[in-house]
């Protein structure tokens, strides 16, 4: 991981979102349903493959009313990470990506 | 005391380490998806046939395809298709299944459970982590059997949507016999596809617009046993009970459970001027709460109580106005072209479904409570009478087809892209939807 340029982070990040996102079904979400927003952190295989399973780190903007909304977020966020992998990554910064956070925030689905 | 001065020299310890240390995971952030169906399958398990199940065809098969039919109605869901079927005992592998494209897996398995009771196990899985998403053993008597799809039908939707199924319902309609003049109506209840219809009145009387209350124990219709006397009638479908509501002079119409039950709005007409009354249960108090010139009509509550939405006649042509529940406030929300009539709340609160009135059709269409965002989304000649199932997600409404003179039943999800005729028989009108069944 060290010696990695900024732009080089970007990079990675820019081809592991443009890989998730297609597979990114979220639940519709409506007025009251609020700004949720769920960090998953995942380890990754030289293979591209999930190691294990997806671990829920955090999830924001979670209330009383939008619980199960919360919930169904969750669910769509983890069918996501697992329906697209394996990830297609260069091998040689496998450390660079061996362990990504993802954080899934709804806030541009149209 | 110590314990303060403690954190305070460990942080720029901390601080000052974690530069030289990993830079930690590689964040992502993603902001975009795909809101497209969920790709599901649910392939027949086979029980054998069950006794008072399905008229002895295999239970298994006859539940699976409750299950497909109630998800793929909601425009939600995209079925993967399967050829071929397990049998109760099968271990079921999730490869197959991920190689077709699902995402997720519904597998229920149904067993005789003794007493005439019909257990349901219905599984939700996630296919790409092959582990159980939601799970639960519904138990239904033999003779509400597809109660026990519906169930299943309902987790899924739950736990895939946020919002709750709108599948294991009863719905209202008017059901016709004859032509005008002499027609005859009934009073018909069914579950929301139309199964199991049950009649409530012997068609000796002519009834109109049914609605439930909160739940689907209570509803309120007009009755015309006295035709130039319609009265609003309130009946509990559990005890057969029905009670006649006393009500001030003039031609009721238009009634409408409060979201608590204990009110009903009505409109009452009285020397050429129609305006919204409310009526509480209990005490029999009857409150008048608009006064205007012109009809004021077809009232219905927000979800919370906080507001009536109602459709006049003041400015003209029929617009929807919405105001505070004791009358104060009222302001019109619909500037969309055509006239705005027959208005209900969703009970997510955050639409209101409407018949739209213009170029000689009528429409279904759905706006926000201020107005904002109306969209028109059924494209028939004569569609009115909107209501909406508990989810907020899909919406039942009569349909006259251009040329005949005997309505259908219809079922729409939001976007108008997935709509259906509800499987009803003969001629009927007025569709009431149920809440949560007990």
């Amino acid at each position: 991981m060290a010696g990695l340029s900024i732009r080089q982070r970007t990079n990675l990040a820019d081809m592991i979102r443009s890989q998730i996102t297609p597979c990114w079904n979220p639940p519709q979400a409506e007025d009251n349903s609020g700004h949720v927003t769920i960090v998953m952190r995942i380890r990754l295989g030289r293979d591209g493959g999930v190691l294990g399973t997806p671990a829920l780190s955090r999830i924001g903007g979670q209330t009383a009313a939008n619980g199960a909304y919360a919930n169904a977020l969750a669910g769509s966020v983890r069918r996501a990470i697992l329906r697209c992998a394996p990830l297609r990554l260069p091998p040689e910064l496998y450390d660079a990506w061996a362990d990504v956070e993802l954080n899934f925030d709804p806030r541009d689905i149209s | 005391m110590r314990r303060s001065i403690l954190s305070a020299v460990l942080v720029p310890l901390v601080a000052l380490a974690s530069p030289l240390r990993a830079e930690g995971p590689l964040h992502v952030d993603i902001t975009q998806g795909v809101a497209s169906p969920l790709l599901i399958a649910v392939p027949d398990i086979l029980s054998g046939s069950i006794p008072d199940v399905a008229g002895g065809e295999d239970a298994g098969a006859a539940l699976a395809k409750i299950v497909r039919a109630d998800l793929v109605s909601t425009g939600l869901y995209r079925l993967v298709p399967f050829d071929g079927h397990y049998a109760i005992a099968d271990e079921i592998a999730f490869a197959p299944f991920a190689r077709a494209g699902a995402q997720a897996l519904v597998l229920g398995r149904a067993r005789p459970a003794g007493n005439n009771l019909l257990a349901y196990d219905c599984a939700l899985y996630d296919v790409f982590g092959a582990h159980v998403e939601a799970s639960q053993r519904i138990i239904v008597a033999t003779a509400q059997w597809r109660r026990a799809a519906h169930k299943c039908a309902d987790m899924v939707f739950a736990f895939t949507t946020g919002d709750p199924g709108h599948f294991d319902t009863r719905m209202l309609v008017a059901a016709q016999d004859g032509a005008i003049p002499g027609q005859r109506t009934r009073l018909v209840s069914m579950d929301y596809d139309g199964a199991n219809p049950t009649e409530l009145t012997q068609g000796k009387e002519l009834v109109a617009t049914p609605r439930f209350g909160p739940g689907s124990r209570r509803i309120v219709f007009l009755s015309y046993v006295d035709a130039a006397a319609p009265r609003l009638v309130v009946a509990d479908l559990d005890s057969g009970s029905t009670t006649a509501l006393k009500l001030p002079e003039g031609v009721p119409s238009a009634p409408r459970f409060s979201p608590d039950g204990a009110t009903i709005l009505f409109s009452l007409a009285h020397d050429g001027d129609a305006d919204i009354y409310a009526v509480n249960l209990a005490s029999n108090s009857v409150r008048q709460l608009t006064s205007e010139a012109g009809t004021d009509t077809s009232p219905s509550f927000a979800p919370d109580g906080s507001a009536i939405v109602f459709e006049s006649n003041r400015s003209g042509d029929s617009q929807l106005y919405v105001m505070a529940p004791d009358g104060s406030d009222q302001r019109r929300v619909s500037f969309g072209a055509g006239g705005h009539a027959s208005p209900v709340w969703s009970p997510r609160g955050d639409l209101i479904a409407f018949t739209q009135m213009g170029d000689g059709a009528l429409r279904i269409g759905i706006m926000k409570p201020d107005g904002t965002r109306e969209r028109i989304i059924t494209s028939g000649s004569r569609d009115e009478d909107p209501s909406w199932g508990m989810s907020g997600r899909a919406i039942m409404f009569q349909r006259t087809a251009a040329g005949s003179a005997l309505p259908k039943i219809w079922l729409t999800d939001l976007t108008g892209k997935v709509q259906q005729p509800v499987a009803v028989s003969g001629a009927a009108s007025e569709p009431a939807w149920s809440g949560k069944r007990p």
